[in-house]
């Protein structure tokens, strides 16, 4: 760890512990932080503290805060109200400054005290952040060109490109004038409409919500498909939101021609959406990487509610439609009577699309229902290649996706038209554009976790994967990718900025998009302009104009735990953000009341919180509040909850792991498939 | 493809009788237990909210021409319903029942429960 970095947490830890002096120094009226910045202070750092060094101190102001006398003739001289805070080493000691202002402000603050007679000198004490923060799974700089900025180089099979068509997730990640790393807030939940997840694929590890299956076993029959078909599990809806695959051979196209499009190989396509939104960062380390897991999501600390609705040969529009309003939170026909989801959705990623024409009567009120309940619909254009895109993306009030390639143009097989919203990272090969990119190449694909079975989850891969099972990551190109990166988006806005309703989220995505890029097919004069929706998706952009809306800090205490009785647990809200230029000065951690067993937390105003997990099996959940430093102070509160379980006891034979396991530690290497649209 | 027995059991009180003789078996076993296969499947939402399948099937069949026929299927999310035409009413005549439906009056919607597939 670098001694700026340490410099930097001891910081913030010493903040959380003074909180309780500020409210005095910075209450009084004159303090007007209220003005939202503008993008060019933005873009600046914003400086909260001075770093001024004395000529003459005292002997009591090199161990202890300067006193009021002292501040107030420093604050004469920088022009701008200051506040004693603490000593530090060289002989020196920090101020802060009455409101966080930009650089070039600060400097000419430093400047002024520079010409006091009593300061050897002054400097704006900067924000020392690590590097840009960025996920280290390999697969980012080897694969993942689609999150890349729009100006960045991408190098693939001997062939670099720049990524015009990246998302530009660093900047939104790294979002100037925020306090943190931007990950997304797990209060965000991005309710997944597909073909279920794999629950338990290490891509998507403490991200998934209690989902439902909502495939009806009669999917199909009035195509003469038989009951369960399509839902592939025995069964009709039920609770499990897992995938069993999706796998058609070609007894079932001959069988069902009128149902079933072509043979192919199960798809694991919602793990794969998942996996863009919420993929874990940092599992992907080693050499090799542990198998698929060298990729990562865009919005890692926000949450799937996986609500299966596509099985063998895709699924029924009654069947989406009811997923939709499950969502968020409405009655719903479930396996035994009406179910109802308590965790309700901000965000519907539909990745899928029912065959073009005017939005049904039935899309329009379930879509209607969902935006009432404060829900925005991302769904997909479609990847017919035509002009006129599928249902619901085609619904009023839903944010269409349309899919480019890298380097901006619209993939061919992207279906356009007046309804689209905006275009996002799908890969593939562009429709007007040249480009290097083969069908062959890494940037061809937008890329996402998997599973290697061709069929069933524990099943072996296809040619050339035929002896590795287990996750892996897997190429893909599709408007179905595109609309899950812009859902990702979408909660990282919505994390930001969390009253925003649906509108307000549609607006900030298509107000922040980038141009379609000149000569290319979306092009301002060309045959698809204003068919392809406001533009290129730009993460950076979207939460930059979330943030400059001066919202609350977000909160975060980390991911729920499961711990052995006994142990020491560590609550960590060292993650929580605080935007705009703001800093958090407080964290406060309680125990909710749930029956369990109270518990003493050391440390219940710092940064991070401990407790002795007690004995007995039982959750116990504890909330933070963090404050921020606005004027009047602005504060966001999260749950965590600790689950303690005693270990089951050890016998002499040991345990069992199910096949995929045991064939995820025989398999070597990480072998990505490449596929096409689905 | 030959009416199922109950079907046809219950369809001829309904020619001879008149609608009201229809409705009255529309929720019997015989239809609800049928096994033929379905030509479609539609999303119904009738104007006045039901619960209750046989209410909503004797309106559906009211408005359906002879010898066309429906089943229930289960219900949705928003007070629609998923039905079945069945034979022996052909695919080509499905969009036609369907404005027929809709004609009635007696739906807010009448829509294709049409497949989807993944993007």
């Amino acid at each position: 760890m670098s001694p700026a970095f340490k410099f930097s947490f001891a910081a913030a830890a010493l903040a959380g512990t003074l909180a309780s002096a500020w409210p005095a120094s910075v209450g009084h009226a004159t303090v007007a932080t209220a003005k939202k910045k503008t993008a060019a202070e933005l873009r600046e750092p914003m400086i909260r503290q001075m770093i001024v060094k004395l000529r003459n101190p005292k002997a009591v102001e090199l161990t202890h805060p300067l006193g009021a006398g002292r501040v107030a003739a420093l604050s004469a001289s920088a022009g701008v109200r200051m506040s004693a805070f603490r000593p530090m080493s060289g002989n020196a000691s920090v101020l802060r400054l009455e409101r966080a202002m930009t650089l070039t402000e600060a400097k000419a603050v430093a400047a002024r005290l520079a010409t006091d007679p009593s300061v050897e000198y002054a400097d704006p004490d900067f924000p020392v952040r690590a590097m840009q923060v960025l996920p280290q799974d390999v697969g980012y700089t080897t694969r993942l060109w689609h999150y890349y900025p729009p100006t960045q180089n991408f190098t693939a099979n001997n062939k670099t490109v720049v990524a015009v068509g990246g998302a530009n997730l660093q900047n939104a990640w790294n979002l100037p004038g925020a306090s943190g790393t931007l990950l997304g807030s797990r209060k965000v939940v991005v309710a997944l409409i597909d073909t279920g997840v794999v629950l338990n694929h290490p891509e998507l590890a403490g991200t998934l919500l209690q989902g439902y299956d909502f495939v009806s076993s009669d999917v199909g029959v009035a195509s003469g498909v038989p009951a369960n078909f399509v839902a592939n599990d025995g069964d009709g809806r039920d609770p499990d939101a897992s995938d069993p695959g999706d796998w058609v051979t070609n007894q079932d196209v001959a069988a069902y021609p009128s149902f079933c499009d072509g043979a192919a190989d199960s798809s694991w396509h919602g793990t794969h959406m998942a996996g863009t939104i919420v993929g874990v960062w940092n599992n992907g380390l080693g050499n090799p990487p542990p198998p698929g897991t060298s990729t990562a999501g865009i919005a890692p600390n926000v949450r799937i509610l996986p609500l299966r609705a596509l099985g063998k040969c895709g699924g029924s529009t009654s069947d989406v439609i009811d997923a939709m309003r499950f969502a968020v939170g409405m009655p719903v026909p479930g396996a035994s009577g009406p179910v109802v989801n308590l965790t309700r959705a901000q965000v519907i990623n539909m990745s899928l699309g029912t065959a073009a024409g005017d939005c049904s009567s039935a899309y329009q009120r379930a879509v209607d229902d969902v935006v009432a309940n404060g829900a925005l619909v991302v769904a997909a254009a479609g990847n017919d290649g035509v002009t006129g895109i599928t249902q619901p993306a085609n619904c009023a009030g839903v944010l269409g996706v349309a899919a480019h390639t890298i380097n901006g143009d619209k993939a061919d097989y992207s279906n356009v038209g007046p309804e689209v919203g905006i275009s996002a990272p799908g890969g593939g090969s562009p429709t007007q554009l040249q480009s290097v990119i083969q069908p062959a190449d890494t940037a061809y694909f937008t890329w996402s976790s998997v599973l290697f079975g061709a069929t069933h989850p524990t099943s072996f891969g296809a040619p050339p994967n035929q002896d590795k099972s287990g996750p892996a990551i897997s190429g893909f190109t599709g408007t179905s990718s595109a609309t899950a990166h812009v859902s990702a988006v979408a909660a990282l806005v919505k994390s930001v900025l969390r009253t925003a309703s649906p509108s307000q989220v549609r607006s900030i995505l298509r107000a922040t998009a980038r141009p379609h890029p000149p000569g290319g097919f979306c092009a301002t004069g060309q045959p698809g302009a204003g068919l392809c929706g406001a533009g290129l998706l730009d993460a950076a952009a979207a939460v930059a104009a979330a943030a400059a809306n001066a919202p609350p800090p977000m909160a975060d205490a980390g991911p729920d735990q499961t711990v052995a009785p006994g142990v020491a647990v560590t609550l960590d809200g060292r993650n929580s953000v605080a935007f705009n230029g703001r800093s958090i000065v407080s964290y406060s951690w309680r125990q909710i009341d749930n029956g369990a067993t109270r518990v003493a937390l050391a440390g219940p105003s710092n940064p991070q919180a401990g407790f002795t997990a007690p004995s007995g099996n039982q959750t116990l959940v504890f909330e933070l509040t963090v404050t921020d430093d606005s004027v009047p102070p602005k504060a966001d509160s999260i749950d965590v909850a600790v689950t303690v379980q005693s270990p089951p006891p050890s016998g002499g034979g040991g345990g069992t792991l199910p096949l995929w396991q045991l064939l995820l530690l025989a398999a070597f290497g990480l072998a990505a498939r490449i596929r096409s649209r689905d | 493809m030959p009416l199922p027995r109950r079907l046809v059991l219950c369809l001829a009180p309904g020619i001879l009788l008149g609608l009201p003789a229809l409705s009255a078996c529309a929720g019997a076993p015989a239809a609800q237990g049928d096994t033929a296969p379905p030509i479609a499947a539609l999303i119904v939402k009738p104007r006045t909210p039901t619960s209750d399948p046989d209410a909503l099937m004797r309106v559906v069949r009211r408005s359906l021409p002879q010898p066309a026929m429906a089943r229930y299927a289960r219900p949705m999310s928003g007070g629609a319903h998923v039905v079945y035409l069945i034979p022996p009413a052909t695919r080509a005549q499905v969009p036609a029942l369907i404005e027929r439906l809709r004609a009635s009056g007696d739906f807010e919607y009448v829509e294709l429960d049409a497949p989807v597939k993944a993007q």
